[in-house]
């Protein structure tokens, strides 16, 4: 539910970005008739026997977008992450880094842009108690590293932000709903781009999107936060790409706050959403 | 004889135009379509039978007919192909007239009703047609909200494959001059009081 409303707090498509997605669900057939502009972000939750095909693209025949392309501009979600074939997500990291999905065939090369958020979501171990204050857990080890296993290491590397989520308490589930809604932080998220459309100059260049060199001339960091960062380095032994993310989420955390410089705790707060540094580490 | 009317085929999200040569010749009554056609592609020709018999005044034309799609190395896969293949049929018997196809792009289904059907890849073909200096596009009218979203080109929406030949001479239809000849009679018999 939280991941259906995330489109929500999305700033709204330019006319381009929305044609894209127009054409992309267009050449899928899976335009109503008269329906012309989406408007709306896409949000894709495709079931987890997905084929590769169905997920990346091609298929027999002429190739054809995957869930990846129709998510382009908006949200892929894959709900019990750990049960998509293994091999089936490992595709996913060539699209994640892309933007772009290449099939090769015989006649040429065929691409399909995906440009989408991705959200995964999982439980903490086989019987979903690992971590619960109520009721203890009941799996060994084992199958605690096997299920966390599933999910290759670089895989869950390229995911920027991990969240433990606890289990909602009876006031929660049973009062009116607590927050913010999608109206207010899409404000915030909106005041979050300006400052990225300021710095890259350009209108569709983000933190998440900036070529290494754009980060690099415009990343600022106060004293205590470059002291922090190599402190984070050694103590989560990160690769670089985790130190790029890294960096990335932090400056996105510190456009949310209107800091021109990353501070400390906009550092500590990036830090924050790393929790699980590789599939065999249990948190605690 | 021979004529050519264009459409396209999808190489993932863009449209490539395809030009549609339909030869009417004498020889044994047969239809072939060649240019790589998928199963699709090539079940075209009892649908667009059917629809060209279901249109008044007009025949599926006894004779030898051959469909190339070109470029032919390119594979084709759709219904698409229908519409710019029924107009290629009766072009080349100078039933309609040729040079008025020029510069336009044609695609949609045909129902063996003559109904035209929606189909894929619209969008991507309307920026095709911009793209190539095109004048407009011949789709169906359920496709026509995603066709008008580019403004420079023109686009006709057909309901029926009817409509795409004997549109009336008013307005600034472009079909009006589409068919050659009077319009035969009505083939139904109920006379007025």
């Amino acid at each position: 539910m939280l991941a259906r409303r995330l489109p929500g707090i999305f700033p709204a498509m330019s006319f381009q970005e929305s044609l894209e997605v127009t054409r992309i669900r267009s050449v899928a057939g899976l335009l109503d008739e008269d329906s012309g502009l989406a408007v709306a972000r896409p949000f894709r939750s495709p079931h987890h026997h997905v084929s590769l095909a169905g997920l990346v693209g091609g298929g027999s025949g002429i190739a054809r977008p995957g869930e990846v392309s129709l998510a382009h501009h908006g949200v892929l979600f894959l709900d019990e992450i750990s049960l998509y074939r293994r091999d089936v997500l490992e595709w996913l990291r060539g699209p994640l880094e892309d933007g772009i999905v290449r099939i090769a065939r015989s006649g040429g090369v065929i691409s399909f842009p995906c440009r989408f958020s991705l959200i995964g979501a999982m439980n903490p171990c086989p019987c979903g108690f690992l971590g619960d204050e109520s009721r203890s857990c009941s799996c060994n080890g084992i199958e605690i590293t096997r299920y966390r296993n599933r999910l290759s290491g670089p895989l869950l590397d390229r995911f920027d932000m991990q969240v433990v989520m606890t289990r909602l308490t009876k006031k929660e589930l049973m009062g009116p709903p607590e927050g913010e809604n999608s109206e207010v932080v899409r404000c915030r998220v909106e005041r979050a781009r300006a400052m990225q459309a300021t710095r890259y100059s350009s209108p569709v260049v983000t933190n998440a999107s900036a070529s290494r060199s754009q980060l690099d001339s415009r990343l600022r960091l106060e004293d205590a936060a470059r002291l922090e960062l190599s402190a984070a380095i050694d103590a989560l032994s990160l690769s670089g790409r985790g130190v790029d993310r890294l960096l990335r989420v932090a400056r996105t955390v510190a456009d949310l706050e209107g800091n021109e410089a990353i501070t400390r705790i906009d550092l500590f707060n990036a830090l924050s959403f790393r929790l699980l540094p590789s599939g065999d580490q249990v948190m605690a | 004889m021979l004529a050519t009317t264009e459409s396209f085929a999808l190489v993932g999200t863009e449209a490539r135009i395809v030009q549609v040569e339909v030869d009417v010749d004498s020889g044994i009554p047969g239809f072939s379509i060649v240019g790589l056609p998928a199963k699709s592609v090539r079940e075209a020709e009892q649908r667009t039978r059917s629809a060209i018999n279901a249109t008044e005044g007009e025949r599926w034309p006894r004779e030898r007919i051959v469909a190339n799609l070109a470029p032919g190395a390119l594979r084709k896969e759709g219904t698409h192909f229908d519409l710019p293949i029924a107009l290629g049929v009766l072009a080349a018997k100078g039933r309609v007239a040729e040079e008025s196809l020029g510069g336009w792009m044609c695609l949609g289904e045909l129902a063996l009703d003559a109904e035209v059907r929606r189909v894929p890849g619209t969008l991507a073909a309307a920026i095709a047609c911009r793209e190539s200096g095109h004048r407009g596009l011949i789709c169906p009218a359920a496709n026509a909200a995603e066709a008008s979203l580019l403004e420079d080109i023109e686009v006709v929406p057909s309901r029926h494959w009817g409509s795409v030949l004997s549109s009336s001479a008013q307005g600034s239809n472009p079909h009006r001059c589409l068919r050659r000849g009077p319009l035969p009679p009505p083939r139904s018999t109920i006379s007025p009081k």
